[in-house]
């Protein structure tokens, strides 16, 4: 059964999209992660085009943060005041992207854009993930005695925070216990905007290791503060590719929605049978994945050396 | 009924022709044509009918016709990869203006069979002779052939751009059908349809018509609002996914 998707303007396989919803949202259930980095690469491989896949997928990720948000807002672990200024910084960084994206699509480097930020970006972070998972996991084989909620990663830095308690602009934040000035969050901010407005990822795989090691901000409301920051940035970003790209395709979001949503309530439920060191070496090992697959696509000899790219009608 | 339908549609022809030079009358099986959710691709018949004056000289042979069906035109910029640091990147590239979105062509027998090159390219008729426009004309002739053979493939592989040799078929000496099929990613517009009638190599009569293809209703609504009011539209995105987002955080609580 197929579906037509009026802005893509291309039939496709319904079950299909509503497959790669459900085994994204699965995954994103899994590891409380909005799966933008796993549904970009998916859609590109299925052929949709890259640039209706990035703007279409935004409100998509910002209702999977949504519903996540909802529940750690019950329990307060959203942080308003800090959210207020990564987000301030991230509606900045979302202009500037949407603004390069329309730059990088008209001069046809759209694609090898978003490929090699793929292989450097989850290159770089599913190595540094797997690493400190693997670690864990080791340290727990050998010594038993330790309890598996033991936080193993001591080495954190806190590298931003260290740094923002210079900066001018002191600001506290109670609810996370922080007192620091708002430079580092703007910037921290600016870049997932920026980042997630041209790679169709809410960045939450980038914000919340942000939070907690680089800014110090307890896991809990990291997450709850990264899932509200997510949904905010991401609708705009939805807003601003509509009126500048066009390229938001509501049918498309829609049928993610709908299989994410689905999926997740699955992957949730499995996701809470396994330990955290193993949630996290698994993760690392599905970016490490994608990201291969990206690298290998920028080197082999491409199936088709050509491309075909409308510029619009008539001259 | 759809035999009734074509026996239809030839009497409204052959009653409506004047009787003056020698010319073709088209009918189409469908003058709109509407892309719905489920659309998978459409098939249009042509039906013509040569009319030719008692005072006009027989012609020699059988008649000959070409239907072509384009889309509405569309500039498309045509891009070859090349290894750079042992990466493919996009690099250079060539721009078509005003090039048909579709094209295909129906004809009663291969066209090299029937028409000179000369002929052909000054009536589009064939791929290899259709009429590319090359924006800032430059560049050496083997690669503007490579580029234009590129672009054509590349149509063709997505069934944009077809041919189909035998698809026109005679039902009379002076009655023709073709049928040319529309696939599922056919861009929506106006198409021009165009009959070419050939007799001993030479034109001896054009005739053509429109025929539109479009977003049918929810389809048509959606692409629309997009367009013409992209911040409403993409509000819109926003509400229904916070909407969702709020009623998934419902069930999973209950769940």
């Amino acid at each position: 059964m197929t579906i037509y998707l009026p802005i893509a303007e291309m039939s496709v396989s319904l079950f299909l999209i509503l497959g790669i919803g459900g085994a994204v949202g699965f995954v994103s259930g899994m590891f409380g992660v909005g799966g933008g980095f796993l549904m970009t690469p998916l859609l590109i491989f299925s052929g949709i085009p890259p640039a209706v896949v990035v703007a279409s997928e935004a409100s998509q990720i910002a209702a999977s943060a949504c519903s996540g948000a909802f529940s750690y807002w019950r329990r307060s672990f959203i942080d308003f005041r800090l959210s207020l200024w990564l987000m301030l910084g991230g509606v900045l960084g979302s202009l500037l992207g949407v603004w390069l994206f329309s730059l990088l699509r008209n001069a046809g480097q759209l694609d090898i854009f978003i490929a090699l930020s793929y292989v450097v970006l989850l290159g770089f972070v599913g190595s540094l993930m797997l690493w400190e998972s693997v670690g864990a996991l080791l340290k727990l084989r050998r010594s038993a005695h330790l309890s598996p909620y033991t936080h193993t990663n001591t080495a954190a830095t806190g590298f931003l925070a260290g740094f923002g308690a210079r900066l001018p602009w002191q600001m506290s934040f109670p609810s996370s216990k922080l007192k620091m000035s708002i430079l580092p969050i703007l910037l921290l901010g600016f870049c997932i905007g920026l980042i997630g407005s041209m790679l169709g990822v809410g960045g939450g795989f980038l914000l919340v290791p942000a939070l907690i090691y680089l800014l110090r901000v307890p896991t809990g409301l990291a997450i709850g503060t990264s899932l509200f920051q997510t949904v905010v940035t991401m609708s705009v970003a939805s807003i601003l590719h509509a009126s500048t790209t066009y390229a938001v395709d509501l049918v498309l979001s829609f049928l993610l929605m709908i299989g994410g949503v689905i999926g997740a309530q699955y992957g949730a439920h499995v996701g809470q049978k396994l330990k955290g060191e193993e949630l996290r070496a698994l993760l690392a090992l599905i970016i490490l994945l994608v990201a291969l697959r990206f690298a290998y696509e920028m080197v082999a000899e491409p199936a088709a050396r050509f491309s075909l790219f409308v510029l619009g009608v008539g001259a | 009924m759809k035999g009734g339908f074509y026996i239809g549609c030839l009497c409204v022809l052959l009653g409506a022709l004047p009787a003056r030079a020698e010319r073709v009358v088209l009918a189409l099986s469908s003058e709109k044509i509407g892309i719905s959710s489920n659309f998978t691709g459409a098939e249009l018949t042509v039906f013509g009918v040569i009319e030719r004056d008692q005072q006009s000289t027989s012609r020699a042979g059988a008649y000959d016709v070409a239907v072509i069906l384009r889309g509405p035109a569309r500039s498309v910029v045509t891009r070859e990869k090349q290894r750079m640091f042992g990466v493919w990147v996009n690099g250079a590239a060539r721009t078509y203006v005003a090039a048909p979105s579709f094209f295909a062509l129906a004809s009663t027998r291969p066209l090299v069979d029937f028409a000179e090159e000369s002929v052909r390219q000054a009536h589009d008729l064939g791929l290899d002779a259709l009429q590319l426009i090359e924006r800032a004309n430059r560049g050496i002739d083997d690669e503007k052939q490579r580029f234009r053979a590129a672009f054509i493939d590349m149509k063709r592989q997505d069934k944009l751009y077809s041919e189909a040799m035998g698809a026109v078929k005679f039902m009379a000496p002076n009655v023709f059908r073709g049928r040319i099929l529309l696939p599922a990613n056919a861009p929506i517009g106006i198409y021009a349809i165009e009959v070419v009638l050939l007799n001993g190599g030479q034109v001896i009569g054009r005739q053509s018509t429109n025929l539109q293809i479009y977003k049918t209703g929810f389809e048509q609504a959606v692409f629309d609002a997009s367009r013409q009011n992209p911040l409403w539209y993409g509000l819109l995105s926003v509400v229904l996914a916070l909407g969702s987002g709020w009623l998934a955080s419902v069930v999973f609580r209950r769940g």
